[in-house]
C-alpha cells in the first residue's frame, strides 16, 4: 500500500479521510490536524503560557511533540510537568521516559513528587481513605495541574485527551446519569481569573491509534506499560471497544459524534463551571467552602496540614531548562 | 507450518496464530485471528517498521500489536 501523496510505503490507512500515508504525511496530517483543532475551537486566545501536563503514555508524549512543532506558528511559550504519583517501577521508568522526551523537545520542565511534597503515594492515600486508585489520582492530577499554574502565572493546562477518551467518557456519563459533569468534556474549559487556568484538549479530534502511530513513528520515549492499577474490566474501556468496530464499518463515525456533542450540547454547558470558588483551607479552586483534597486527607490524618505544606512545595518548585 | 507468533502490547504476552498451509498472510487476516479490528491496534515488524492491514507478514517475522486503548 503506497501513500496517496508521494507513492512512498504507506505507514496508515485513513478510511475516514480517504487517505493512505507515509511516515513523513501522516505527520503533517495529524499535526495540521492538531492546529485545527486549536484554532477551531480557540483553544489558545487566552494567553501563550501552556503548561502541558505529561505521563510518559503516548497520548501526552504525542501531543507534547506535536505542540512543540507548532510553538513558533502559535507563539507558545510551552512548559512540561511529569507528576510522580509513586507507583513503584511503573513511575519510575514513566519518569525517565518523560524526562528524555523534555530533552528532546527543549522544554522547560519540573517534576512533582507526591511523596516527597504530600507524604503519600496515590496507593497509600487509597488504602488510607479506602477510596479507589483511580479517583485519588484524578483528584491528586487535577490539584497539583492548578497549584503550579497559579504559582507560574500559567495561562492554559494542555492534557492529552484524545478523541476515543472524550467520547468514551461522554457516553459513560449519559449512561450512569451523571450529566453535571459533561462540560467537563467540551475541548475548551475557559480560565477564572487569579484562580483556575484555561484548560485544553488538543488532540481532541485524533484517535488514540493515530497517537499510537505518531508515537512509533517518531521513536519517542514512551511508557507503552499498563497501570499496574487499571482495572481489568471498565466500563470506559468497553465503550472503546465498541465504537472502535463501530468506526471500521462507518468510517468517521466516532468524530461525527464529538463534533454533535460539542455543537448541540456546549452552548447549554456554558457556565457549569460557574459555582467554582476558593477553597477556604488551602485557596486553590474548589466547587464547594473546602475543596476534594483538603477534604480527603483532612479526614485522614485529622487536620489540613500535608495539604499546605505541599502547597508550599509546590510553590517552591521551578521550571528547570532540559 | 503456517505458525506466526506475535508480541501484544501491553499485556506483553504472546499469542500463537495458526493457519495452517500459508507461511504468509496479510496483516488484517491475523487481527481477525486474534479478535482485534484495525481501528484497535497498530501493528509493527522488526521493531520499526509499522504495517498497515493490507501488508503481508510471514512466518518467523518479529510482529508485535500494540494495543490503542488506554485508561480505564
Amino acid at each position: 500500500m503506497y501513500c496517496k501523496l508521494c507513492r512512498c510505503k504507506a505507514i496508515i490507512r485513513l478510511p475516514y479521510a480517504k487517505l493512505s500515508l507515509c511516515r513523513k504525511h501522516f505527520n503533517e496530517f495529524i499535526e495540521r490536524k492538531v492546529l485545527k483543532s486549536i484554532n477551531r475551537y480557540h483553544m489558545v486566545n487566552s494567553g501563550r503560557r501552556v503548561l502541558v501536563a505529561v505521563s510518559g503514555g503516548k497520548d501526552s508524549s504525542t501531543l507534547l511533540h506535536i505542540l512543540s512543532s507548532l510553538r513558533s506558528t502559535l507563539k507558545l511559550e510551552l512548559y512540561g510537568v511529569y507528576i510522580d504519583l509513586g507507583l513503584g517501577e511503573y513511575s519510575k521508568y514513566s519518569r525517565e521516559c518523560v524526562e528524555k522526551l523534555f530533552k528532546t523537545v527543549n522544554v522547560e520542565y519540573t517534576i512533582i513528587e507526591l511523596e516527597k511534597g504530600l507524604g503519600y503515594s496515590v496507593p497509600k492515600l487509597s488504602s488510607l481513605s479506602k477510596r479507589p486508585k483511580c479517583s485519588i489520582c484524578g483528584l491528586i492530577k487535577r490539584y497539583t495541574l492548578n497549584a503550579i499554574a497559579l504559582h507560574n502565572r500559567i495561562d492554559i493546562v494542555a492534557t492529552g485527551h484524545t478523541l476515543d477518551d472524550v467520547i468514551a467518557y461522554i457516553v459513560k456519563e449519559f449512561i450512569t446519569g451523571n450529566y453535571s459533569q459533561l462540560y467537563k468534556l467540551k475541548p475548551k474549559l475557559d480560565a477564572i481569573p487569579g484562580l483556575m487556568p484555561s484548560r485544553i484538549k488538543p488532540l481532541i479530534e485524533v484517535s488514540e491509534r493515530e497517537c499510537l502511530t505518531y508515537a512509533i513513528s517518531n521513536k519517542l520515549p514512551v511508557h507503552y506499560g499498563e497501570c499496574p492499577y487499571s482495572p481489568e474490566v471498565s466500563l470506559e474501556m468497553e465503550i472503546k471497544q465498541f465504537f472502535n468496530r463501530l468506526e471500521v464499518k462507518h468510517p468517521g463515525i466516532k468524530i461525527q459524534f464529538l463534533r454533535k456533542f460539542v455543537k448541540e450540547y456546549s452552548k447549554s454547558l456554558e457556565g457549569s463551571e460557574g459555582n467554582i470558588r476558593k477553597c477556604s483551607v488551602c485557596g486553590l479552586p474548589s466547587s464547594s467552602d473546602i475543596c476534594a483534597l483538603c477534604k480527603l486527607v483532612g479526614r485522614v490524618d485529622g487536620s489540613y496540614s500535608r495539604v499546605l505544606d505541599f502547597h508550599k512545595y509546590i510553590e517552591g518548585l521551578e521550571f528547570k531548562h532540559p | 507450518m503456517g505458525i506466526f507468533k506475535v508480541k501484544i502490547i501491553p499485556k506483553n504476552i504472546v499469542r500463537e496464530v495458526n493457519i495452517p498451509g500459508r507461511s504468509e498472510i496479510k496483516v488484517y487476516e491475523l487481527l481477525e485471528a486474534l479478535n482485534f479490528v484495525v481501528e484497535e491496534v497498530v501493528v509493527t515488524r522488526g521493531g520499526s517498521e509499522i504495517l498497515t492491514e493490507y501488508d503481508t507478514v510471514r512466518e518467523g517475522d518479529d510482529i508485535v500489536v500494540f494495543l490503542a486503548p488506554s485508561g480505564g
